[in-house]
């Protein structure tokens, strides 16, 4: 943090020069004096925040670039074990095939819709190849024929 | 992920190659030295065009595979072999080199375009707008070879606001298939090479009409700006809708002081790109065209108008496959049938200061978009008080009206507003800062010649 700020104050006096040059570059277009001021502010505030800017994105990269697959993986996702679930999910069920899913929340089915790609999610009565259900709580009974594959998530392929 | 950034590259060559071709029919360059100094204006025509074009092929059942992108890229550069029309539309470039203030904020410019884009190479896909509905669709496109209307007409996916149009995931299904791979890092290169080339193209596309230390200090202003900075590379359709925006306002701005007819043609482009970009763009483009209508005069209000017909035309593909397949357009956030509902809309009037208030907050923020709207404002009163009268209320109505939609579908929308500001207001004022900040040095300008008058 401290070199951070160094180096922000650092730039200043270059930042402040180049508002200068926009000064004297205003000025000898005509523009008046109320348009050089603004438009020299305009340049020394874009100037002053560029460290800002600039380190933040390169400290943003630095992290990013450092993720593993997993974590890139899961970026975006509320849990991981709705990640591990899904990833289960996926191993399962074949690519092309068809599903339906009962989820008891709104996230789990964006996560899994997207996640599960090329399966495709069709509607009750739409005679899908899989069906899942998927409970808040562990423990229970699931449909006919499923087996619980994590905790509360049940699985069944149609007959 | 290097051959995974050469192939994106690749895809936006061709984007590139479409956009040389269009913008030379259209004289925005003769030869290939012009090209160099339009490279950033041609490259925003090719992603403009290849997008809606993408789209149209998509509903005609086409999978987006690489031989057809080509061929179709192919085919729109092609249309430069013969230009249609002379003179000179572009600016030319200033004759004397320069200045060293300059060629530092130049610098400062190309610095942040280069971190933008390593930023966006490593971003991961966490933003959930990103993952649920845009990279979603064009992950969905991708793998199932075009628009399955299982998924985007099927009731399980109706979440994922199967309504919004297919510019952003279909340019991304096109990077996913010329990279061979999903790629959910790299994908973030393609919104950002929009911002960047957006910021590249306004000096150009300004260069007669404001001096050129203005044009990229108001650049580098929007450059740096922290919303901007998180969102460019965020997989949103926020900064696209902006940067498109953007662009057709200019171009109409253009229109409206020089008459020439094909910065009417790329007002259209990109008003259309702005529709088939998100939902939201249709009050957008409606507002933009009911203020050159107004700014236009009796003597053109009958090419504004075959204009705006035209930009809305190409959203009807679409609308017209979205009827076929029984997707629902009704919008369920905004109820319709309710919005000439006295009762309905007085009991929600509380909504009104409340959504201003917080866009006005978000807009004007510090931490957010710098001083861009307050040096706008400023610069607007200054120009008004000048003679210049033109510039300013263009910029301001259109910058208002965008606004007033935005308050307009959080008034009467059903959703909480809380749940409106929370979720979207930080980022749906993009569209009207990014306006603010590329017309301020045109601003500017307008000002100077009063005061330099005096």
């Amino acid at each position: 943090m401290p070199l951070r700020l160094l180096a922000e104050v650092a730039w200043q006096p270059i930042g402040i020069a180049v508002a200068y040059g926009v000064w004297i570059a205003l000025g000898r277009e005509g523009t008046g004096r109320v348009v050089q001021v603004l438009g020299t502010a305009a340049a020394f505030v874009a100037l002053a925040w560029l460290p800002v800017a600039a380190i933040d994105l390169a400290a943003r990269t630095r992290h990013d670039a450092r993720l593993t697959d997993a974590q890139l993986a899961s970026a975006g996702a509320h849990s991981r074990s709705l990640v591990e679930t899904v990833t289960r999910l996926r191993a399962l069920i074949p690519a092309g095939d068809t599903y339906e899913l009962d989820a008891y929340s709104g996230r789990i089915l964006f996560w899994a819709h997207n996640a599960l790609l090329p399966r495709v999610a069709v509607g009750p009565g739409e005679d899908a190849q899989w069906r899942v259900v998927w409970r808040g709580k562990a423990g229970g009974t699931g449909p006919p024929g499923a087996r619980e594959l994590a905790p509360g998530v049940w699985v069944a392929r149609a007959s | 992920m290097t051959v995974h950034v050469l192939g994106l590259a690749l895809a936006n060559l061709c984007y590139l190659a479409a956009g040389a071709g269009i913008s030379r029919a259209l004289g925005l360059w003769r030869a290939p030295r012009e090209l160099l100094s339009a490279l950033a204006v041609a490259y925003l025509v090719g992603v403009a065009a290849c997008g809606i074009a993408a789209e149209w092929a998509l509903i005609a059942g086409l999978g987006l595979a690489r031989w057809q992108v080509v061929a179709g890229c192919a085919l729109l550069a092609a249309t430069g072999l013969r230009p249609r029309w002379d003179g000179q539309v572009l600016p030319a470039p200033p004759p004397r080199a320069a200045g060293r203030a300059v060629l530092a904020l130049q610098a400062a410019v190309g610095l942040m375009a280069v971190m933008y884009l390593a930023d966006a190479a490593f971003r991961p896909l966490a933003e959930q707008d990103a993952w649920a509905m845009w990279t979603m669709k064009a992950r969905a496109i991708a793998l199932l070879d075009g628009l399955d209307a299982r998924v985007f007409a099927g009731v399980p996916y109706h979440q994922v606001h199967l309504d919004y149009p297919l510019l952003i995931p279909a340019l991304e299904a096109i990077g996913f298939r010329f990279m061979g791979a999903v790629d959910t890092q790299v994908i973030h290169v393609q919104g950002t090479l929009l911002v960047v080339a957006l910021l590249l193209a306004l000096p150009r596309l300004l260069a007669d009409r404001v001096p050129p230390a203005a044009a990229w200090a108001s650049v580098l202003l929007i450059a740096v700006a922290p919303s901007l900075v998180y969102q460019a590379g965020a997989g949103l359709a926020d900064a696209p809708l902006a940067v498109f925006f953007a662009l057709a306002s200019m171009c109409a701005w253009r229109w409206l002081a020089e008459g020439r007819p094909q910065m009417l043609v790329l007002t259209v482009l990109f008003a259309a790109a702005v529709l088939a970009t998100k939902r939201e763009g249709g009050p957008f483009v409606a507002a933009l065209f009911l203020v050159v209508l107004v700014a236009a005069g009796r003597g053109r209000r009958g090419q504004t108008i075959a204009a705006g017909v035209a930009a809305v035309a190409t959203a009807i593909p679409w609308q017209l496959w979205l009827h076929a397949n029984g997707v629902d357009t009704s919008n369920g956030e905004i109820p319709y049938a309710k919005v000439v509902d006295p009762s309905y809309l007085a009991g929600r009037l509380g909504r009104i200061p409340t959504g201003a208030g917080s866009l006005v907050w978000h807009a004007v923020e510090p931490s957010a978009w710098l001083v861009i709207v307050p040096a706008a404002a400023v610069a607007v009163v200054l120009a008004v008080r000048g003679g210049d009268r033109r510039t300013p209320v263009f910029v301001s109505a259109l910058a208002c009206l965008v606004v007033a939609s935005v308050v307009w579908a959080y008034w009467v929308g059903r959703p909480s507003l809380h749940y409106y500001l929370d979720h979207s207001a930080r980022r749906v004022v993009t569209t009207p800062v990014v306006l603010l900040g590329a017309f301020l040095p045109v601003l500017l300008a307008a000002a100077a010649r009063r005061t330099s008058r005096r």
